[in-house]
């Protein structure tokens, strides 16, 4: 069902090397506009010794992520992690605390969606600015950081055709498939993925699905940073439909392209006279204004971003997965549901252990939701 | 068992018997009237316990009497605003702790759990959500939270709004990550933002005057809890039941309230009696023979209390019956401070309410990265001289246990052991009591083989 892909860009990795990030709400504009890749650090390998920093109940993708550090910490020039929960406040202090070579950058993301909001943000992006120079960066001037929004414009604008074929002729493109080109956006040269999926997105459309009857049961699948290959590899194979999605490594990552206009007058109130500092105010607006994570403060506007998808794409059930002790994530499932219940449209909750899933037990209970759905 | 546990004991049952809003509310309308309080809070073993019982029933009669607006507040919050706008605070966090102490945990837990609130998160806010879905808890006409400390409360208050149709009358203060001017001035206007909207929707003006009486009151509390804090560095013999980890409710809650001046300063006034005593017993008095008893207190003798190890309690305790404190007791160590007796914000400034409460937020050590909190343990293990720490790992708070490590390689630099001690504050079933006293036997055989 799923498609290899087997044209590997070229590396190209720039001169200045990569900066890790782990956090949608984090502008990868900026740290290209200062010289370097950016690289989604996406936990990789197995916890092991950074077991010894956590405990036991805390979640395992930031673990593994830790994990991924602990190895390669060479790999990178620096790391900036945003204040996105409890866990990932404790990452960057153990990060600090046990990697203390491997320059690490918190950037504070707010809550709240409004001007104070920006003004926090837009403050917090230039600290980011100066620790990238701090680490070996360019300082950028406008037209670098024009250039930068330009490319990041490009890319979340071809994820959009991608994730938008994907809807309409999933088999075209496989669940896992997907997913890994996702993850792929998010860890390889900007310039060079650019070029690669330009070139997947060119290329004849390959409809691999036996039947060419319309989709039906289409889900919706909600949850946090999940790539699991096996997990996406059952629902290629029980020929399960996404028909909306609302993850950490989808739809949170490149939706949003061009500014909301019901943002306009709060960047306009924001008072930035500077050509530069407007365009940071833009980076700032969109990235607040985009499809939020659950750490945000409204969550009545997350319910009805899911509501109208669930509407619009004639959504028949939920999957919501969630990292295991996730707060953020999980403290959402029960408003949910509610609302889900409301609406009529039954969800299945599944907890993910990151790097550890229970494959089999996922595939006995979503095959059975499929078929109640 | 005396009157006053007696007639705790009577009034839990009765609360578990007969679960319901408006039982709590009756009970609390009874105990709160003058001549039973009075006479209620003689029963109590110290002025310390009295004075903190007073003033939580009648905070908490206050917040259930519906006579005043109502607001559910997260822990760390600058309770001054809410006393300013006219505003009952209620600390849902607070008194779903009540609830592990009362018995009703296993309850409100079960209740959580039906709606999908996973095992795997804090006891203290689904112990709360129970409760309110329960109807145990007075309807809020506000909801307040910040990102201080914890990312649960911010849910489970949205939850809470959702619950009571009041969705515009919630409210998440963002605290900036770092302490700076600029935070300081965003955090601010915050404040003076959500205090207008809160006012307006009040039918009402934020009077300055009253306000800055606010403040000062704040700033009277300040200073007794200074004192009382300052006291305790010598401070090894307590009156009987003195438990720095119950006084959460009127540390926060009540801050710029004349009461919680009133409560430090009756502390103040009893610790310094028996700071007294101690000198007297070590100076050899012969009025304070080993043995007898001191207001319910057995006097030690001075060389007990010369080898008295001296312990800092980090994060909270289980608030349902347990023995971690009686093991302490009997090996003759003593709790001398707790990280949540700290005071950590400056004076305030009644001239500029916003900005004083701004700083007072952002002071906050467990606000931002780990060193800030690192950094007040340090400054409080080396005033206090502790011969080590324990740190209550309570189930599924990511925020605290997230940084044991680093705590604990933090005070092991200065040749501090730190015991990290995993169970559950509320809810019994979620810590083993055997592995708690094994684990703590351990850590006292450790520290006094080290002296």
């Amino acid at each position: 069902m799923e498609q290899a892909i087997d044209d590997k860009p070229a590396s190209g990795i720039t001169i200045k090397g990569k900066i890790g990030w782990l956090c949608t709400y984090t502008p990868e504009e900026i740290i290209i506009a200062s010289g370097f890749q950016p690289s989604r650090i996406t936990g990789n390998l197995k916890a092991f010794r950074s077991e010894g920093y956590f405990p036991i109940n805390f979640c395992p993708f930031i673990k593994s992520s830790m994990e991924d550090l602990l190895a390669a910490a060479s790999d990178f020039k620096g790391v900036i992690f945003t204040n996105s929960c409890d866990g990932m406040r404790r990452f960057y202090d153990n990060c600090r605390a046990y990697i203390p070579d491997l320059p690490a950058f918190m950037l504070d993301v707010p809550h709240n969606k409004n001007s104070i909001a920006i003004e926090h943000f837009v403050s917090s992006l230039k600290e980011m600015l100066i620790f990238l120079e701090e680490t070996g960066g360019n300082k950028p001037g406008i037209a670098e950081l024009e250039d930068a929004i330009r490319i990041c414009s490009e890319k979340r604008m071809l994820l959009k055709k991608l994730s938008n074929r994907f809807r309409d002729n999933q088999a075209s493109v496989g669940v896992r498939n997907y997913y890994n080109i996702l993850e792929r956006s998010m860890t390889e040269d900007t310039s060079a993925f650019i070029k690669y999926l330009r070139g997947y997105l060119d290329g004849p459309v390959q409809d691999l699905k036996s039947s060419k009857e319309p989709a039906l049961n289409g889900v919706m699948v909600i949850g946090n940073y999940i790539n699991e290959d096996r997990l996406w590899s059952i629902f290629d194979e029980l020929e399960c439909t996404i028909a909306a999605e609302d993850m950490c490594n989808s739809s949170r990552y490149f939706e949003n392209i061009t500014l909301p206009s019901s943002t306009a007058g709060i960047i306009e109130r924001s008072g930035e006279k500077d050509s530069f500092s407007v365009l940071l105010t833009d980076i700032a607006v969109r990235q607040l204004y985009k499809p939020q994570c659950m750490r945000m403060a409204d969550l009545g506007a997350k319910i009805s971003e899911i509501a109208k998808n669930i509407e619009k794409h004639g959504i028949k059930g939920v999957v919501f997965l969630s990292q295991k002790f996730c707060d953020n994530t999980l403290l959402f499932y029960p408003l949910l549901r509610e609302k889900l219940a409301a609406m009529n449209v039954p969800s299945l909750f599944i907890e993910i252990e990151h790097n550890n899933i229970s494959a089999g037990q996922i595939k006995t209970r979503l095959q059975a939701f499929l078929e109640i759905i | 068992m005396g009157i006053a546990d007696k007639i705790k004991e009577g009034l839990k049952t009765n609360i578990r018997n007969n679960l319901d809003k408006e039982n709590i509310k009756k009970i609390l309308n009874v105990i709160s009237a003058g001549p039973v309080l009075s006479a209620c809070g003689a029963t109590f073993a110290s002025k310390s316990d009295k004075y903190l019982n007073i003033y939580s029933i009648k905070s908490l009669q206050r917040a259930y009497s519906r006579k005043y607006p109502v607001a559910y507040g997260s822990l760390f919050l600058p309770y001054e605003l809410f006393h300013a706008l006219g505003i009952s605070p209620f600390l849902p966090e607070v008194i779903g702790g009540f609830t592990g102490g009362m018995g009703l945990a296993d309850r409100t837990l079960k209740e959580a759990a039906s709606r999908w609130y996973t095992p795997d998160l804090c006891t203290f806010h689904r112990s709360a959500s129970g409760a309110v879905e329960m109807g145990l808890f007075p309807e809020p006409d506000f909801i307040i939270c910040a990102n201080v400390a914890c990312d649960a409360a911010q849910k489970t208050f949205y939850i809470d709004a959702k619950k009571f149709g009041i969705e515009d009358k919630y409210y998440l203060i963002d605290v900036p990550y770092k302490n700076s001017p600029k935070a300081v001035s965003l955090l601010a206007m915050q404040l003076e933002s959500i205090s207008s909207d809160i006012a307006a929707k009040l039918g009402k003006k934020l009077d300055p005057d009253y306000f800055a009486a606010i403040i000062n009151c704040s700033n009277e509390f300040r200073d007794w809890a200074i004192k009382v804090n300052d006291l305790r560095k010598e401070l090894l013999f307590y009156p009987k039941n003195f438990n720095g980890l119950n006084f959460i409710l009127p540390f926060h809650g009540l801050a710029g309230t004349k009461e919680a001046a009133n409560l430090y300063k009756n502390i103040y006034l009893e610790l310094k009696e028996f700071l007294e005593v101690q000198n007297g017993i070590i100076s050899g008095n012969k009025k304070y023979k080993a043995g007898n008893v001191y207001k319910g207190k057995t006097i030690p003798s001075a060389q007990k209390l010369k080898d008295t190890r001296k312990i800092l309690w980090m994060h909270l305790k289980p608030y349902y019956k347990n023995n971690l404190f009686t093991m302490l007791e009997e090996n003759n160590y003593t709790v001398v401070f707790e990280e949540i007796s700290n005071v950590y914000w400056p004076r305030l400034d009644p001239e500029k309410p916003f900005e004083a409460l701004a700083i007072k937020m952002l002071s906050n050590p467990l606000n931002g990265s780990i060193e800030n909190r690192v950094n007040a343990i340090l400054k409080i293990a080396a005033e206090y001289g502790i011969d080590g720490a324990i740190l209550f790992a309570h189930w599924g708070c990511r925020h605290s246990n997230g940084g044991a490590r680093i705590l604990k390689d933090s005070l092991k630099n200065i040749d501090i052991p730190l015991l990290i001690l995993d169970g559950d504050c509320l809810n019994k079933n979620n810590s083993s009591e055997g592995q708690l006293s094994t684990r703590l036997q351990g850590f006292i055989e450790i520290v006094d083989c080290r002296v």
